[in-house]
């Protein structure tokens, strides 16, 4: 449909825009006439002259008696902002209406089109528009890189860490109902590197703020809200009770408590989530696909640059307490030969990917005859047999087969892609970890 | 909501009394306008004009109808029959949505722009300007709408409603025990919330330089309401959060959150948009809609049935999309190609939130038109509408891959679309004129409860 066909409806005014209408012509100015009082609607001419307006009405009469609905000073007239191209909105004195969209001339009688309101002059400009445009991605983008995550960590760093704690001890209560068993170290295992963790902590100036608990778990260490942190018997026993490793490890948890990061993330994703959301809430019924992508990418990036951060802080802990950032290389080459050797198990057996890998992405390739859950049972086992391997014997499986990892791992640090799941294990970090050793 | 406020303010007639459809001729309304042009009437040459333009309008408007109402009669509501029968002396008036995308990126990107540059805070005077955009560019029967809110008392309203949002927000997460009893004040808090951002929002609404306004009370928005009562004491008492380790009994229970908001969820809906259309005036005249509740239940059944094929179809459609790339899959497993699975995961996920948008058209839809067929405002004006769960389903799609494509550019673009689909196949049909509509007293309203229904997402949309 023609888009202005309503707007020209209303007051029958051809060729608003046309220049011949710039100047008020003695019949005056077509608009629309709504007295406020009913919905009844009038077609009317405004008469305006320097001091004045008259509202005439446009009647069929031939005779041409005009009646004058309303005579008002034109100073007690207000002119609304113009929108676009919809009418202007001109409101009397006493509650009544009058719209036209014959924007010129209605702007040359009231001497508009000089002051006209600065809003409407730059959306009608084109350099403003590209300003805006160009200003609306500098600014998101800098948000992104440099805002969200400064003032988070600002606002992290000032919030009393007693504020953690209920937040702590439920995701810990969580984790420990659902992910962990009761630790099976011994002992003088646990009280070893308890040791390490209580010097760590004192030269993090951390001490009486963090504790250190023992779960079984695959290899990993997290740092849990309000200074807990977690050391599961899969990463001792993947670093062979090294102390030197599983220190560099609880260095790197050290710098996540340090720095505040749980409660940083959780600021970074609200105000992303905020701006989105305030970004795309002006269309409805587009999938929730379009506001979660962007939140859910930026959260990827400010979680790197915390492993980027919590790497940094290790390598000044160790070396702080006599220790050496090369520790901390070790312990992630380790964790990465980890990692290569369950993509070597996976690719040798036939059936191909990693069970519980491909759960995870709700793929079953192998339901043919047994039923699903017998086939996901037995492909369970034979994951957690294969793992095993890797973590408590990791260097007799991959013994005799050091070509395939080499390949294996350039391929993997070329996608930049071999990940554990909290702990991103790239040869950036490994690098940057030998770099500072040095 | 924003752009839809205009047409979802509507009247009916005698509504639930099936109109054995005397069928008029649909020539025999085109005239109608022409020869009785009642207050609306204009002048000379540009007179008949306009009149030709409207009827050819109309007809267009009838014409979609009748093609609709031959293809897929409605016994059951009686709604799309009742829907293109003008009778007597009436008069079809559709409604015309004039904005364009290229206006409305100019206003969306210089406000959105001075609201990131001003840390939100010109976000009141955005939000008056794009709502004016969409208002003042929906016109019916000659005229159009306006917002008269003013921007300082929503500042206000946003700096009250955005700290109580951060308290409650913060206090969630950082003790996830408070939670349900957060969300209970909140939903004990809601019906007056809800009264009063309709009330705001109804109360500077203005068409013909009248204004609408809400007169719904309390009491009315606590029975379309209670619900979510429930639903908020149920998950206070039974967190519904499924534990391995909880017994049978328990872990029953903690669905019963879940249990009670599906069950009352058409409810719900359906008592939010009859609270508004039953409880607001347009100047004087009073709104009303005489839509049953068991309409709703019937909808949402139908509904359920289509969520079923719909998923069912994106399942099979997902499949047939990833399956000729499983080998691609195992490998981009074996070798940790992460932007491959990125893609591959994209295609698989890519039928479901299609089939998603396609329901939430249909339910949309259905419920638009079962409401509005059967709204009238005064006694002789009637409101059509004959929107589409196809139209919308396609719109929807269309704008979410454009909205993504263009990293968020096309947003104006789509809003644009959206409200023209919406307004555009709403229609009143008026007797006599608008003549006997009179003005009414204004309400004193607040812009802080409007505030916090955008915080807290209380959908009151249309
Ligand atoms: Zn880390």
């Amino acid at each position: 449909m023609n888009a202005t066909s309503s707007s020209a409806e209303t007051n029958g005014a051809n060729g608003a825009e046309s220049a011949a209408a710039a100047v008020p012509t003695p019949s005056g100015i077509s608009a629309t006439w709504f007295d406020g009082k009913t919905a009844r609607r009038q077609l009317v001419r405004l008469q305006i002259s320097s001091r004045t307006i008259a509202v005439v009405e446009v009647t069929n009469d031939v005779a041409g008696a005009e009646k004058v609905i309303a005579h008002v000073p034109r100073d007690l007239v207000r002119v609304s902002e113009r929108i676009a191209n919809t009418p202007y909105r001109l409101q009397f004195p006493d509650g009544a209406l009058a719209i036209s969209d014959d924007h010129c001339s209605i702007e040359a009688s009231f001497q508009l089109s000089p002051r006209t309101h600065w809003l409407s002059r730059m959306e009608r400009a084109s350099w403003a528009v590209v300003i805006a445009l160009i200003g609306l991605f500098g600014a998101l983008y800098a948000a992104y890189e440099f805002a969200i995550p400064r003032v988070a960590a600002a606002v992290a760093e000032r919030v009393p860490r007693a504020a953690e704690a209920t937040l702590g001890e439920t995701t810990f209560e969580t984790l420990d109902g659902r992910m962990f068993t009761p630790t099976k170290l011994n002992a003088a295992q646990q009280s070893q590197i308890a040791d390490e963790f209580q010097k760590l902590a004192k030269a993090a100036g951390l001490e009486g703020e963090v504790t250190l608990k023992f779960r079984a778990m695959q290899p990993n260490a997290l740092a849990i809200p309000g200074g807990t942190i977690v050391v599961t018997d899969g990463l001792v026993k993947l670093f062979k009770d090294d102390t030197r490793m599983v220190s560099a490890v609880l260095a790197h948890e050290l710098g996540h408590v340090h720095h505040r990061h749980s409660l940083k993330h959780l600021l970074e994703g609200s105000v992303s989530a905020l701006i989105v959301g305030a970004l795309a809430g002006d269309v409805s019924g587009v999938s929730a696909m379009v506001t979660a992508a962007p939140v859910i990418l930026s959260t990827l990036k400010y979680t790197r640059e915390s492993e980027r951060e919590a790497d940094q802080y290790a390598f000044e802990l160790l070396r702080k307490v006599g220790r050496s950032p090369q520790d901390f290389a070790d312990a992630m080459q380790r964790l990465e030969l980890m990692e290569l050797c369950f993509a070597l198990q996976a690719k040798s057996t036939p059936g191909g990917a990693d069970a519980s890998t491909a759960d995870e992405f709700d793929i079953d390739p192998d339901t043919e005859d047994r039923s699903r859950s017998d086939a996901r049972k037995q492909r369970n086992a034979t994951t957690q047999a294969r793992r095993a391997a890797c973590i408590e014997g990791l260097d007799q499986t991959i013994a005799g087969r050091e070509t395939e990892i080499t390949q294996l791992r350039k391929q993997s640090r070329e996608g930049r892609t071999g990940y554990m799941h909290t702990h991103p294990v790239t040869g950036e970090r490994i690098r940057a970890a030998e770099s500072a050793g040095k | 909501m924003t752009s839809s406020l205009p047409p979802d303010l509507a009247p009916p007639s005698d509504p639930l009394v099936p109109v054995p459809a005397p069928a008029p001729t649909p020539l025999s309304l085109i005239p109608e306008p022409l020869a009785k042009p009642a207050s609306d009437s204009v002048g000379e040459g540009a007179a008949e004009q306009l009149s030709e333009k409207r009827a050819a309008s109309y007809a267009a408007f009838l014409g979609d109808q009748r093609a609709e109402q031959g293809a897929e009669p409605n016994p059951e509501n009686n709604l799309m029959v009742l829907a293109p029968s003008a009778r007597g002396n009436e008069r079809i008036e559709a409604f015309q949505f004039t904005g364009t995308a290229g206006d409305y990126f100019r206003v969306w990107i210089v406000n959105t722009f001075l609201v990131i540059a001003t840390l939100g805070l010109w976000s009141p005077w955005a939000k008056i300007r794009k709502r004016r955009f969409f208002l003042r560019n929906t016109w019916v029967a000659g005229a159009n709408f306006e917002f008269h809110a003013s921007p300082w008392p929503i500042l206000r309203g946003r700096l009250i409603a955005g700290a109580a949002f951060a308290i409650y927000w913060f206090s969630g997460q950082l003790n996830p025990a408070y939670a349900p009893w957060i969300a209970l004040v909140i939903a004990l808090a809601a019906p007056w919330l809800v009264v009063s951002s309709l009330r705001f929002n109804l109360a500077n609404t203005s068409y013909r330089n009248l204004r609408f306004s809400f007169e719904g009370k309390l009491r009315e928005a606590i029975i379309a309401l209670w619900p979510i009562w429930m639903v908020a004491i149920s998950t206070v008492l039974y967190p519904p959060v499924f534990n391995e380790r909880g017994s049978l009994a328990r872990n029953a229970l903690s669905g019963l959150a879940y249990v009670i908001f599906i069950a009352f969820y058409p409810y719900l809906h359906g008592k939010m948009r009859l609270l508004v259309l039953n409880h607001s005036r347009y100047g004087h005249a009073p709104i009303a809609c005489t839509t049953r509740l068991r309409t709703f239940y019937t909808i949402y059944g139908r509904g359920v049935l289509v969520a079923i094929a719909l998923y069912i179809g994106a399942a099979i459609a997902a499949i047939a999309l990833v399956a000729p790339l499983s080998a691609l899959f195992a490998s981009a497993l074996a070798s940790m190609n992460r932007a491959l699975l990125v893609v591959l995961i994209v295609a698989g996920t890519l039928p479901f939130a299609m089939a998603g948008l396609t329901w939430y058209a249909f339910t949309q839809t259905r419920l638009i038109n079962a409401t509005f067929n059967l709204t009238t405002i005064s006694t002789n004006i009637r409101v059509f509408s004959k929107i589409t769960t196809g139209a919308m389903a396609k719109l929807y799609i269309v704008n979410t891959l454009a909205v993504i494509g263009t990293l968020g550019l096309a947003i104006p673009w789509a809003a644009v679309r959206t409200a023209k689909q919406r307004v555009e196949t709403t229609a009143l049909a008026v007797s006599g004129d608008f003549d006997d509509i009179i003005a009414d007293a204004v309400p004193d309203t607040s812009a802080t409860a409007d505030a916090a229904t955008e915080f807290f997402s209380l959908d009151i949309a249309l």
